[in-house]
């Protein structure tokens, strides 16, 4: 084996976020691009897309023992390894869903290693949307409480110690932390991309994002897999089949998915604690100008 | 000094301590023996490689970090490399696992990723995904007085055309918060690991020793919805979910033993029912249990007196 095989890329492409800013949406316009069926695909089969970075099924499977009787650190140190081997053993790329925070383990190592990345795909919504969304998907509106979360610098998905999750836990941070986490991935192989940009320019930052993960698809192919993945059509096939990946406590996942609609539901005080937490990274992104005014 | 045990319908001859099994014959002679010292680092017939693991014919190899090297061979042998001198307790937690798991392949027993009680002399298995509620639907059952054959593993062996289950252990593994929805007191049980705040429960008393003529096969499932629901599965769905619901599954393809696992799933599939009990993710125990119950024919509904009047 020669030295460029040696370190020659991964195949896995990640749809990196924070929860409730795209990613969903992502993937199932993913599916429809890339299944070859004419009707729109059926949003509880999208297995044209992998599965998620903390999913304990495959895991297991590659291991070859129970997550449940391992500790978060061991998790951890064998975390990068099911990645690798993940990526070894795809034939073509993959795109991946991933929560996770872009961290290293206590052993020094990538969580999420370079070796088995192609590249990576970064969705990020206005954290003050992101707020009522997440909020709306845990079956609450206690705003005040999320806010808390996307601040907590040690927040992490499935932590529970007491029982076994669904997922391995996934350590995000705070929203900012978990933005400025990714930016480790190296220059080249990262795409940033707004929510906002999604809703507002669909077709210029949806086809962004098919070239940048090296697809081939044309614009009319682009625009039809669109179209196939609306909001309308999505929360219609909810209603009529339901979402396996809907929380029992939230009454749909398909909400509004709208833009600016923290503003008829946090207050003012909610609203600025938000921008005090995050000011830094909401500036870098767009969200707020210099001067604290708000553009989305 | 070689301890006797018996588990899985196998008379295992042990150099190292497995205090948790059952004890064996005196006079048994071993299926399987299991003795302490060298393992290979790698498997020169590997047919497959996992991450802490290979697979070569009739082989495979488990390699834990700090814990353990463990080399099963033919399905009578595993030898055991300790790497570190204190951690006896963590090295019987996966033997008892992936390498027993391993060793059950290897003789051509189908296992199941299931536990197992007793109702009217029949087992009933639970079977389903990792932490769908296996161990706390049975142990529902076991505190409701009904007996338990084993936990988490289910061997199943086919004689005559009848599928019986074989007996475990008398220990069954629960999470602390199925703990305290079972009302089971934990603070005096022993954790199965440090860190790990799953409990050993020891089961003896409701153990039952005997292979056992399976009734049923329930698939948990856990979904969305709000109510529990029992969905009876025909023909090939039967035989596909016995085959996804195989103990360690992913290790059965490069250990060439496919056409006899292949066998006896459609043995098993084939003699008894097998539904899917979808269940809410939030906990519902007893509603899943009386439905089962149900199922199981224990409440007959009442028939409609004949209306006599004319």
């Amino acid at each position: 084996m020669n030295e460029v095989n040696k370190t020659a890329e991964g195949n896995i492409i990640w749809l990196a976020s924070y929860p409730k800013s795209g990613n969903t949406w992502t993937r199932i316009f993913l599916n429809n691009l890339l299944s070859e069926q004419e009707e729109p695909i059926d949003i509880n089969d999208l297995h044209e897309t992998g599965s998620i970075s903390s999913a304990r099924n495959l895991f297991d499977e590659l291991v070859g023992v129970d997550s449940g009787d391992f500790r978060p650190d061991e998790i951890d140190y064998y975390l990068p390894r099911v990645h690798r081997l993940r990526s070894e053993q795809l034939e073509e790329k993959e795109f991946i869903k991933s929560h996770n925070a872009f961290t290293k383990n206590k052993n020094g190592e990538w969580l999420i290693p370079i070796e088995a990345t192609y590249k990576a795909i970064y969705l990020v919504r206005n954290p003050l949307d992101v707020c009522v969304s997440f909020a709306h998907h845990s079956g609450h509106t206690d705003f005040d409480k999320t806010i808390e979360q996307m601040a907590k610098s040690n927040m992490t998905l499935a932590s529970s110690h007491k029982r076994q999750n669904n997922q391995l836990h996934q350590y995000m941070g705070s929203w900012s932390d978990h933005y400025e986490s990714w930016q480790n991935v190296p220059a080249g192989k990262l795409l940033v991309v707004r929510y906002e940009d999604m809703k507002l320019h669909t077709l210029e930052t949806f086809t962004k994002i098919v070239k940048f993960a090296d697809l081939p698809h044309s614009s009319e192919e682009i625009a039809a897999a669109l179209e196939k993945s609306s909001i309308g059509r999505l929360q219609k096939m909810e209603e009529e089949k339901g979402f396996l990946e809907k929380t029992q406590k939230a009454n749909r996942f398909f909400r509004k998915g709208i833009i600016g609609s923290w503003q008829k539901e946090l207050s003012e005080e909610q609203a600025h604690k938000i921008i005090q937490d995050h000011t830094t990274v909401m500036i870098k992104l767009g969200y707020l100008n210099k001067d604290g005014t708000l553009n989305f | 000094m070689i301890q006797k045990y018996f588990v899985f319908g196998m008379n295992v001859h042990s150099e190292f301590n497995l205090p948790v099994l059952l004890p064996g014959a005196d006079d048994s002679k071993p299926d399987v023996n299991i003795q302490v010292g060298q393992t290979p680092d790698t498997l020169p017939n590997c047919q497959k490689k996992g991450v802490a693991f290979e697979i070569a014919p009739n082989e495979f190899l488990l390699d834990l970090k700090d814990i353990a090297r463990f080399h099963v061979v033919d399905g009578t042998s595993i030898t055991i490399e300790r790497k570190s001198e204190d951690k006896d307790e963590d090295i019987q937690l996966f033997l008892l696992g992936s390498c027993l798991g391993a060793i059950l392949h290897q003789r051509k027993i189908l296992a199941l990723h299931a536990s197992a009680i007793v109702h009217e002399g029949e087992a009933v298995l639970f079977t389903g995904i990792s932490g769908v509620g296996k161990s706390t639907t049975a142990n529902g059952f076991r505190l409701d007085g009904y007996k338990m054959l084993t936990d988490d593993v289910c061997p199943v062996q086919i004689i005559d055309g009848i599928p019986y289950a074989l007996p475990g252990y008398p220990q069954s593994k629960l999470w602390e918060d199925s703990l305290e929805k079972l009302e089971i007191e934990y603070k005096d049980l022993n954790h199965i690991r440090d860190g790990v705040n799953k409990r050993k429960v020891p089961i003896r008393e409701s153990f039952i020793t005997e292979p056992t003529p399976i009734k049923k096969v329930y698939v948990l499932r856990s979904s969305n919805m709000d109510d529990v629901e029992i969905i009876n599965l025909e023909d090939a769905d039967k035989f596909r979910i016995i085959l996804s619901m195989t103990y360690r599954r992913y290790l059965l393809k490069d250990m060439g033993i496919q056409p006899y696992h292949f066998a006896n799933g459609t043995a098993l599939a084939n003699a008894i029912p097998i539904k899917v009990v979808r269940r809410p993710q939030a906990f519902c125990l007893p509603e899943l249990m009386e439905l089962v119950k149900e199922d199981l024919g224990e409440k007959q509904l009442m028939e409609e007196p004949e209306n006599k009047e004319v």
